[in-house]
């Protein structure tokens, strides 16, 4: 898992996000990922 | 604390207070900050009480993992919090042993961890399984022809790049999505095409396939694709190789119907690849 961390982490994998603060958890919950985005709640 | 609450099986997590996570009877887990936290599929399904794991105690916190900050500043992929706490809240208690540091620099790219820890690494354990987790430092083994079914989501494009990462002579890329081929192609891939029709998709494997047998296939979907595939497999002349056939997601159905001709005609294994199927241990965390 720690290598993986920082393969990631290091910009060697490509992984699209879409990015929604905590606070709009319910806009994010229930939005569709744009290209295969993964959405994720940031702080 | 403020937290993404979920108060039934079937609603929508709202933004509220909800109880500050314990740090365990003996204070084995240790109070760490949100930084970013993946909206997977596991994290939907487990919250919605549709998952195996699933704690069907409302209300909740969801979230199996996140980026968080530890009092030091330092940042970590971490989580596995206690129910009904999950990682999207302002503070998580986690163990300390689930705690895996970020390099240094790397707070920009907090959301792409947080994002793609959960479904890298579902491939990303077998693969490493199948070369016996041996030193990456070393000469990687071989991993030969490795399928990915539904390899046009999220999980299947990340399985994409780690079997090409960690060498795999081939990678066929199964899946619908005619955009997401583009970008399997552009990691190297070579593409099959998902139709209704099984004969169809039986024919587009077998020409990606081009006379290979699979080492390895990941499948992410299950359902009436991977009885397709089992359909390929087993119009194959050649028996002599092995094939491990992983079962990782059920995006398009929870039951497929395995063929005794094939189980009796190839040398296959069929396997899942979920939270209890590979040993912590070996598994590095």
């Amino acid at each position: 898992m720690p290598e993986y961390v920082a393969r990631i982490a290091r910009g060697e994998v490509e992984v699209p996000v879409q990015t929604y603060p905590l606070g709009e958890v319910a806009r994010a919950w229930t939005a569709t990922p744009v290209d295969g985005a993964r959405i994720v709640l940031t702080a | 604390m403020k937290a993404a609450v979920l108060r039934q099986a079937d609603g929508v997590p709202e933004y509220g207070e909800f109880d500050e996570p314990g740090t365990g009877a003996d204070g084995e887990l240790e109070l760490v900050e949100l930084v970013a936290a993946g909206l997977h599929h596991l994290v939907r399904s487990r919250a919605h009480g549709r998952h195996y794991s699933s704690s069907n105690v409302y209300p909740l916190v969801p979230g199996v993992d996140a980026v968080a900050r530890k009092q030091d500043g330092t940042l970590v992929y971490t989580g596995d919090p206690q129910p009904p706490h999950g990682t999207m809240a302002e503070r998580i208690a986690v163990s300390p042993r689930m705690q895996f540091a970020l390099p240094e620099g790397a707070e920009a790219r907090a959301p792409e961890v947080a994002a793609g820890m959960n479904p890298g690494m579902s491939s990303w354990l077998p693969l490493r399984a199948k070369q016996g987790f041996a030193p990456l430092t070393d000469a990687p083994a071989e991993l030969g022809v490795v399928a990915i079914v539904g390899a046009t989501g999220t999980s299947g494009l990340m399985a994409v790049q780690n079997a090409r990462a960690l060498g795999a002579r081939r990678v066929i890329a199964v899946g619908r999505n005619a955009q997401a081929f583009e970008r399997a192609r552009g990691h190297g891939a070579t593409t099959a095409h998902l139709a209704e029709d099984r004969e169809a998709t039986v024919r587009s494997v077998l020409e990606a396939l081009d006379g290979d047998t699979p080492d390895l296939v990941l499948d992410y979907v299950w359902g009436a694709p991977a009885e397709a595939m089992f359909a390929a497999l087993s119009g194959r002349q050649q028996a002599d190789e092995e094939i491990e056939y992983v079962q990782i997601g059920a995006l398009a159905g929870m039951e497929a119907a395995l063929p005794a001709t094939l189980l009796r005609s190839r040398r296959i294994r069929v396997r899942g690849s979920g939270l209890g199927s590979v040993s912590r241990a070996r598994s590095g965390s």
